[in-house]
């Protein structure tokens, strides 16, 4: 239990052991964000697992019932959209399903007549 | 029945793009010609929104601006074949899309509307600073966010 790897199998085993980790992490390394650490920017501020850090996101559409999602309206899609013109994944969007599959759809649709790029510049 | 009087019909709408240097009186005439269309078959048009020349994602027609329409009309679905067949027969017109946006419409309730015209708003690029997600938006890897099992 003291050990600093077999401590780091039981936090990244999964979110339910979670807060033991914590626990031991208090003592033996000094908690979980050097653990969380060692896994570098890939898992971000919100990555991952992550129950309880980083803001709990929530769909735009879902908490403004006013807002529509309109193909024609680019300024509003491009908001979903990476530079290079791809759709942002629901899990970095915080959308809720069914408002993403409106906006898959109308970016797509955008695209069709010349609103949006299928595909932008070269980095 | 209620039903039986009603008449329902769909509701459409054309976005259709025209050559950026099209003049203003062909811009009408292709506007009242598609009207005629509509209304030979027995739908109706509601309005008819120019949205101006603005810039395309990309070239369309070898131009890299052109003159956007938007056309909403009510009628049977085989009022949208012959809309865009006579789209596709005018040789100004670039590009087209057409979307159903509402279904068992009211044919007499809806109100025809006036044409709008609506200034092109010249696209400036935002600051990155207001999109509140964007700054991993770059680079973006599908590897960037897979958690390392270990």
């Amino acid at each position: 239990m003291a050990r600093p790897d077999s401590g780091g199998k039981t936090f990244g085993g999964g979110g339910k052991s979670f807060g033991g980790g914590g626990g031991y992490g208090g003592g033996g390394r000094g908690g979980d964000r050097e653990e969380r650490g060692e896994h570098g920017d890939r898992g971000g501020e919100e990555g991952g697992r992550g129950r309880g850090f980083g803001r709990r996101k929530v769909c735009r559409f879902c908490a403004d019932k006013a807002l529509k999602v309109d193909y024609k309206d680019q300024q509003a899609l491009k908001y979903f959209l990476t530079e290079r013109g791809k759709i942002i994944p629901r899990r970095i969007s915080g959308n809720c399903a069914k408002h993403q599959r409106e906006i898959a759809t109308a970016v797509k649709r955008a695209r069709m007549v010349a609103i949006l790029p299928y595909t932008a510049g070269t980095p | 029945m209620a039903e039986a009087t009603k008449r329902l019909v769909r509701e459409y709408e054309t976005v259709y793009l025209l050559k950026a240097d099209t003049p203003d009186d062909q811009v009408e005439e292709i506007k009242e010609r598609l009207r005629g269309v509509v209304n030979r078959e027995g739908g109706k048009v509601i309005r008819f929104t120019n949205q101006g020349k603005r810039k395309t994602a990309f070239p369309v027609a070898k131009n890299g601006r052109a003159l956007f329409m938007q056309c909403l009309y009510v009628g049977k679905p085989g009022l949208v074949a012959e809309f865009e067949r006579n789209l596709r027969m005018l040789d100004l017109v670039t590009k087209f899309q057409s979307v159903k946006v509402a279904e068992d419409v009211d044919f007499d309730a809806r109100q025809v509307e006036a044409d709008v015209k609506i200034q092109p708003v010249e696209d400036e690029v935002k600051p990155r600073e207001e999109r509140t997600f964007g700054e991993r938006d770059e680079g973006f890897e599908p590897e960037t966010f897979e958690r390392g099992e270990e």
